[in-house]
């Protein structure tokens, strides 16, 4: 082992990376993208082999269309590329984890014919299965739907028996064609299931493909379907439910999932939130992003709350749409009662904290006998809808005055140790001035 | 760095001779020191023949780092019964820039602190120097790598062109 001095020049030029053992090398090259850890082939006989060892037992491979640049020759350069790594790997080493992406491909690619395309994927398809591959995910792009619809890339799925997680995006739904869901075939090991994509299930077709997968634990799935959208499982413990913005404020989503225990809903419509009704007894743990809302989405947003009430943890985030000029109750109805919160421990808000949605967790920590912490971020309006009019003032925070002397935050821990009526003394003061006075 | 009298010294010795005093929670960030801890757990002085002892003082900074940072975490969330999310956030991102910093050093030294970090399984520092090694070969041509690292090439011409001939996807430059 050299020991002389590290500052010494000549020993500089020495190359220390070689003399790593093999394993600590291999590890480096398979953290590098495939083309990057192709590249080192040439460097030395050494790398050359190193390089081999990687492709042929690394137990994860992603095989990424937009390493390449983009130009005519990405999609034939993705072929080869898929051919050697994975097509060519010997059977003997299972592959744990398999990532397909595939936009480059799609834009820049050598087939021409839909026929021969499926022959490629299928090809894909059939080494997956035979390397025993549990983790698979594919990544398409917008404007492949005419080649490479969801139901008949989940048909060749289907038939990957080992599959425990599958995800699924940018790619085009042809659920409507009724035809491809194989019946019979049973992933019984799949616990995971995401599917992004565009033009958005048939429910009726979707719950099929439910009812075949009697160990999904977690489902994440981009709604966006013009029909009425119901979901019902009795495995699912999480769902992960993006709310497109296709689709319909007045089609409501119905939820009937007995084991689910934790629900996040994203919305990124402009076109309203739909009513979620929701059966979902087990549930622990609910958290929230509503973005875009209007005036008119607040018994939507009441009606979501009222069906998570039972919850022990909710994390709340609302933003308003920027065409809304004048701050307005989102979470709660008024005029209505408030639903009650009887087990809900944690609560974490993020929002702008104008006085509507002050009060409305004021009331709403009234409800919540059990709080223990409560988190709340003021997030500021105003800046960014400065040009549509509205009033600074009225979008201002109404956060009691933090430890830092803003009121931008307030965190609380241990509620049930006095902090609660110390909280709602703080917000007493801070309200009542507001709404006595007429306007400053 | 808070240091208390009651805390066991290890002292660790480099291969070059040099003796290293360390708290015994520092040295226990290294897997292998641990176990031999706690094997023996009277052994206080610990002959490291594969480490160098600019090598093993680098070693040392960062488990002392490290242990600090997760120290004065843990010191906070008794304090405040529960931890800022926007002070831990603030914590781990100083953390990061501080292995950032660490992580400016020649290939040469790179190379060591990987064999050191191996050998003494500290696995924060392990992933730490590898990505760095790889991030140092990412986006790089093969005449770059060769340069950055000193590689000698054994391959002959026709060799190469094989190869480069063989995996073209890897080699298409953009245009």
């Amino acid at each position: 082992m050299a020991t002389s001095e590290p500052s010494d020049p000549i020993l500089h030029q020495i190359d220390r990376l070689s003399s790593l053992p093999d394993e600590l090398l291999v590890t480096i090259l398979s953290l590098l993208p495939i083309r990057a850890a192709g590249r080192t082939s040439v460097l030395s006989r050494r790398f050359r082999h190193l390089c081999e060892i990687v492709w042929e037992t690394s137990p994860s491979l992603e095989l990424i269309s937009r390493d390449f640049p983009p130009c005519r020759t990405a999609g034939a350069h993705f072929v080869t590329m898929a051919k050697q790594i994975l097509l060519s790997r010997s059977p003997s080493q299972p592959l744990s984890s398999l990532r397909i992406e595939l936009e480059r491909f799609f834009r820049f690619s050598p087939y021409r014919t839909k026929p021969s395309f499926l022959k490629f994927f299928n090809s894909l398809y059939d080494k997956a299965r035979s390397l025993g591959v549990r983790h698979l995910t594919i990544e398409g792009c917008t404007f492949s739907f005419s080649i490479l619809p969801t139901c008949s890339i989940l048909s060749l799925i289907f038939s990957i028996t080992t599959l425990q997680s599958l995800s699924l995006s940018g790619l085009f739904d042809d659920w409507h064609q009724n035809s491809v869901i194989p019946f019979g075939v049973t992933l019984t090991n799949l616990k995971n299931l995401s599917i992004q994509t565009y033009y958005s299930a048939d429910p009726a077709q979707l719950n099929r493909l439910l009812s075949q997968l009697p160990s999904l634990e977690v489902l994440s799935i981009q709604h966006d379907s013009p029909h009425v959208f119901s979901l019902s499982s009795q495995t699912i413990k999480q769902l992960n439910l993006f709310i497109s913005k296709y689709c319909p404020a007045h089609n409501p989503v119905e939820l009937s999932l007995p084991s689910l225990e934790l629900l996040q809903v994203e919305n990124y419509g402009t076109l309203g939130l739909p009513h979620i009704r929701a059966d979902i007894p087990s549930l622990r743990k609910a958290v929230l992003h509503l973005n875009f809302l209007r005036q008119n989405d607040c018994s939507a947003v009441a009606g979501l709350l009222n069906s998570i009430s039972h919850a022990q943890e909710l994390i709340l985030h609302l933003k308003e749409s920027d065409y809304e000029l004048d701050p307005f109750p989102i979470l709660l109805e008024p005029g209505r009662e408030p639903p009650k919160f009887p087990n809900l421990k944690h609560l974490e808000g993020a929002m702008c904290f104008h006085e509507h949605n002050f009060q409305a967790i004021v009331s709403l920590l009234h409800h919540s006998p059990a709080l223990q912490s409560l988190k709340l971020v003021h997030k500021a309006l105003f800046s960014m809808a400065r040009k549509r009019k509205r009033k600074r003032d009225d979008w201002r925070s109404m956060l009691p005055q933090n430890a830092d002397g803003n009121r931008n935050y307030v965190h609380l821990t241990n509620l049930h140790l006095g902090q609660r009526r110390e909280f709602m003394k703080l917000a007493g003061k801070q309200c009542t001035p507001k709404l006595v006075q007429p306007h400053c | 760095m808070a240091r208390s009298s009651t805390e066991n010294m290890i002292t660790l010795m480099s291969s070059d001779g040099e003796e290293f005093m360390v708290t015994e929670k520092v040295a226990r960030e290294c897997t292998t020191i641990r176990n031999m801890l706690e094997d023996d757990c009277v052994i206080t002085n610990i002959p490291l023949p594969n480490v160098t002892s600019d090598i093993l003082s680098m070693v040392i900074e960062y488990c002392m780092e490290h242990v600090a940072a997760a120290e004065k975490a843990a010191a906070e969330t008794a304090e405040k019964g529960s931890s800022s999310a926007p002070a831990a956030a603030k914590a781990n991102k100083d953390l990061e820039e501080w292995d950032k910093a660490f992580m400016n050093v020649d290939v040469y030294t790179l190379c060591d602190l990987i064999l050191a970090a191996n050998y003494l399984n500290v696995s924060g520092l392990l992933d730490l120097t590898i990505q760095t090694a790889a991030n140092l070969i990412k986006g790089k041509s093969p005449e770059q790598i060769r340069k950055t690292f000193h590689i000698q090439n054994d391959l002959s011409l026709e060799e190469e062109e094989k190869i480069r001939s063989q995996t073209p996807w890897a080699f298409e430059k953009s245009e």
